[in-house]
């Protein structure tokens, strides 16, 4: 019902659209190429037809509308106290510098209505006012509920204001991804809002060894999986604390140890380089050998990893409760010690390291890479669009939310000092989560650009070019990872960001890692109704055949299993989707 | 026979005394785990190390407490929330206890009435009618969102009402024959004799809207108006949050976040009013019965 509501006007509103999208497109590049004769006074014809009064020189990136307009957003305030926003004296989160420069450069009330704290809380409230249809002029939103809204009509097409309101700046950074966040937003060639994008490398399961255990134990770091195997073996077996209890483990767990579809990256501690070493990519949607796609985990690369993870299990190196520990456990496992092994993202040295190395200042902490069949490293990336800034159908000035985040993106990453004050004089990076709308807009390729500039930073060889932001922080870090390793065991406060940003990304570029990315993101109409199951059913089936419940042929029983409680359905359809 | 009967005797009583002991004890240790890691250090907290005594003994956890507004706000809207909404439930309970405890001669539609209060605590609308209702109503974002909608806390009426109930028909007949009417009747004889019943009901609301978080999350439009409870959930709920998509800067917000210290110090210092509610409501669970007051 209110499905076909919504389409009616839609379709009525489409020859518009398409009329003012070919006015403003010639519009565009008369701005540059003055003596363009023929296509300006068909230009000008039709963009008088389509009533479209911004015609000429409104489409300046940095304009204020032509009148006041109050925009209400929908604040989700993020965890932690007021200390992590950074902001000076007497500003909060909904009453800062940025919101007043926004009100002076663009002609724009701000408001906040709706504020709440918190993640989880965000999306609680986020879903109540999509499911109530009471939303506010611009939100950020989850992807699911991106596609939720523009299959109700919530959205309004930015298509048109994006292509005339977006600074240059923003719509470089978004290609810094290959332009995959984008081609996600894009729904029936349409764009109803701006995504931020994934990291690349941001998630990659590393793994993370205690280095001074290796060379006691006099072993060689790890190529392949069955080096890791026997190291730790040898970490869990040989003392290499030298204290002459056996009270080592071998790799910590985790109860998410294989991505499945809910997840959006490999998961802090998880399996998933066990998996992709065997090239098995669980929870993804792969190309099979047909040519069409099929569902990662019941491909039979699966059950080989399966079967590694049974024998690792088997030898103890898995501890016998990984299906049952939270990520906090397992980090506590890191922090005292007890485990010299674990995988982990490249940002591990902030935590759980420095607490590790608060615990055991003696420990020397290396991330390596493994490698798979193929003698190559491979990894599964996190999902390639973020969240997205969306404007409620029917607000006078769509365009008013890019110009919002054109500034956003100046202030966070090219020049704070330019874009309305620099609150952190310069020290640390602005906290884009106290913009009005809180884009993380960061360089899809910023893992290995900012190790590349702190490693720069510390040899003092010449830095890339970034913002002034960004650079200040090259030089901090490089810095301190240029006193030597000693010295930042000495100083744990300052221990994390350089090791993460040096030793931590160091394996990713050594081995060339390959980004693996999923062939499909979205949600179809059966995912819906039955891909919570079939996840649950996946995980145990997992858990039993990793702990020996069920032999390694039960791998069988529950891919036909899968397929018959929905799976073959949502294959064809993630299929016809992707023909689309 | 006399001894063996006492022999089984305190086998019983040894059984009793260990699993009562048992049992305190794990509603106590987990408790004592959390006033250690409070006073304990940060890293030593983070690798497991505290179980039930405090590792590098330290009170940097309550000096950050007493600094963080934001709690004491919420602190405070909880007190609010506990005084008003308590005492809403309190009078409605008693009234509407002492209304439906008449039998059906003296008040004819009583089983209606107790039919739609039973009804109410059996289905519910759910969360998002709910969600609805009370923006319609223009609730939202206000003290009264949090607290009339449980205004009339049905399970509390119905053990009030049959407490009223069970009292002896005597003493109501005996009062009325010296000419009280309800209302004398109900502040002078059934209140005062239901003290133990009243101070069980006022605990369970005391508690109930002490502890509720979900309306809070709900309900509440601006971060500062989050009861203690709800922002108590957010800052523990955040730990389990997906870690993917993150910036630097949440990154370097998460190796702080994961301040187990500081958050164990903020569930205590949460603990201290029920705390301190408890011994004075203690004194009515032992007195007030209505012992000798009626000669059969």
């Amino acid at each position: 019902m209110p499905k076909t509501s919504w389409r009616k006007p839609v379709l009525l509103a489409m020859p518009a659209m398409l009329l003012a999208l070919a006015a403003c497109s010639s519009g565009g590049s008369s701005d540059s190429n003055s003596a363009s004769p023929s296509a300006s006074p068909s230009a000008a014809e039709s963009a008088s037809a389509s009533a479209s009064a911004s015609a000429s020189p409104a489409k300046d990136p940095w304009g204020p509308l032509p009148e006041k307009t109050t925009v209400n957003i929908f604040k989700v305030e993020p965890d932690g106290g007021p200390d992590f926003l950074a902001l000076p004296e007497g500003e909060t989160i909904t009453n800062n510098r940025y919101i007043k420069a926004i009100d002076e450069k663009f002609n724009l009330d701000v408001k906040f209505p709706i504020d709440v704290k918190g993640g989880a809380a965000g999306e609680e409230k986020g879903n109540l006012m999509i499911a109530s249809n009471d939303i506010t002029d611009v939100m950020i939103v989850g992807y699911n509920q991106y596609l939720q809204m523009i299959d109700n009509g919530m959205l309004a097409d930015l298509t048109q204001s994006y292509n005339d309101y977006a600074s240059p700046q923003m719509k470089e950074v978004l290609q810094t991804d290959g332009g995959k966040a984008l081609e996600l937003a894009t729904v029936d060639g349409k764009l109803y809002g701006i995504p931020t994008m994934g990291t690349v490398h941001n998630s990659d399961p590393l793994i993370w060894l205690r280095k001074d255990w290796l060379d006691k134990l006099g072993l060689q770091p790890p190529k392949t999986v069955d080096d890791l195997v026997a190291i730790l073996k040898a970490f869990k077996d040989q003392d290499p604390d030298g204290d002459g209890k056996a009270d080592t483990i071998g790799l910590p767990g985790v109860d998410k140890f294989a991505k499945t579809s809910a997840d959006g990256a490999p998961a802090f501690y998880g399996y998933d380089a066990i998996f992709s070493a065997f090239k098995a990519y669980t929870g993804t949607w792969v190309k099979g050998s047909d040519g069409t796609v099929q569902y990662g985990s019941i491909q039979p690369q699966t059950k080989d990893a399966l079967a590694k993870l049974n024998e690792m299990y088997q030898a103890g190196v898995i501890p016998k409760d990984f299906a049952i520990m939270k990520n906090e456990q397992a980090s506590e496992k890191v922090a005292s010690n007890t485990a010299g092994a674990f995988f982990g993202p490249w940002w591990a040295g902030w935590d759980p390291l420095t607490s590790a190395i608060k615990n055991d200042p003696k420990a020397d902490w290396r991330a390596y890479s493994l490698l798979d069949t193929d003698g190559k490293s491979r990894s599964l990336q996190e999902t390639p669009i973020g969240s997205i800034a969306v404007v409620k159908k029917g607000f006078k000035y769509p365009e008013a939310m890019i110009k919002m985040v054109n500034y956003g993106y100046q202030v966070q990453l090219d020049d704070p000092a330019v874009a309305g004050g620099d609150p952190y004089q310069g020290l640390t990076m602005p906290n884009w989560q106290t913009l009005p709308v809180p884009l993380a807009l960061w360089r899809a390729d910023s893992v290995i650009l900012d190790h590349t500039g702190v490693v720069a930073a510390s040899k003092g060889e010449e830095l890339p070019k970034v913002g002034a932001a960004t650079l200040q922080n090259y030089k901090t870090q490089g810095g301190y990872w240029s006193k030597g390793l000693d010295w930042l065991r000495q100083n744990p406060d300052s221990y994390g960001e350089p090791l993460s940003r040096v030793y931590g990304v160091d394996p990713i570029v050594e081995n060339d890692t390959e980004p693996v990315y999923s062939e499909y993101y979205g949600v179809t109409h059966t995912m819906e109704q039955k891909m919570t199951n079939l996840d649950k059913l996946e995980i145990d089936s997992f858990i039993k055949i990793i702990t020996g419940e069920k032999p390694l042929d039960y791998f069988d029983e529950f891919v036909s299993q899968w397929k018959k409680l929905g799976g073959d359905q949502i294959t064809k359809e993630v299929n016809e989707a992707l023909e689309k | 026979m006399v001894k063996s009967f006492r022999t089984t005797d305190r086998v019983f009583d040894v059984i009793i005394v260990a699993v009562l002991t048992l049992l305190s004890l794990s509603t106590l240790l987990p408790l004592v785990h959390i006033v250690a890691e409070s006073f304990s250090d940060k890293a030593a907290v983070a690798g497991g190390l505290v179980t039930f005594y405090p590792r590098h003994f330290t009170l940097v956890a309550y000096r950050a407490v007493m600094s963080d507004h934001a709690f004491f706000r919420a602190f405070l809207v909880s007190v609010e929330r506990v005084l008003l909404g308590g005492g809403l439930q309190f009078a409605f309970t008693i009234l509407t206890a002492y209304a439906l405890s008449r039998p059906t001669s003296e008040f004819r539609s009583r089983n209606a009435y107790m039919w739609i209060l039973v009804f109410t605590m059996i289905f519910s609308g759910g969360m998002i009618p709910f969600y609805l209702t009370i923006r319609d109503l223009h609730l939202l974002d206000t003290m009264a969102a949090l607290v009339l909608p449980t205004a009339v806390p049905v399970f509390n009426v119905v053990v009030l009402m049959n407490f009223f109930k069970s009292l002896p028909k005597e003493l109501d007949e005996a009062a009325l024959i010296d000419g009280a009417g309800p209302w004398y009747r109900m502040v002078s004889l059934y209140v005062p004799l239901s003290l133990p019943s009243i101070a069980t009901v006022t605990l369970f609301s005391v508690v109930g809207h002490w502890n509720a978080f979900f309306d809070g999350m709900l309900l509440m439009n601006s971060p500062d108006k989050y009861p203690l409870q709800t922002y108590l959930n957010q800052i523990i709920v955040q730990a389990s949050q997906p870690q993917s998509h993150l910036t630097p800067d949440q990154i370097k917000q998460l190796s702080q976040l994961s301040d187990r210290t500081v958050n164990s110090a903020k569930i205590l210092v949460s603990l201290v009013p029920i705390l301190i509610v408890y011994p004075f409501l203690q004194r009515y669970f032992v007195t007030g019965m209505t012992l000798g007051s009626v000669k059969e």
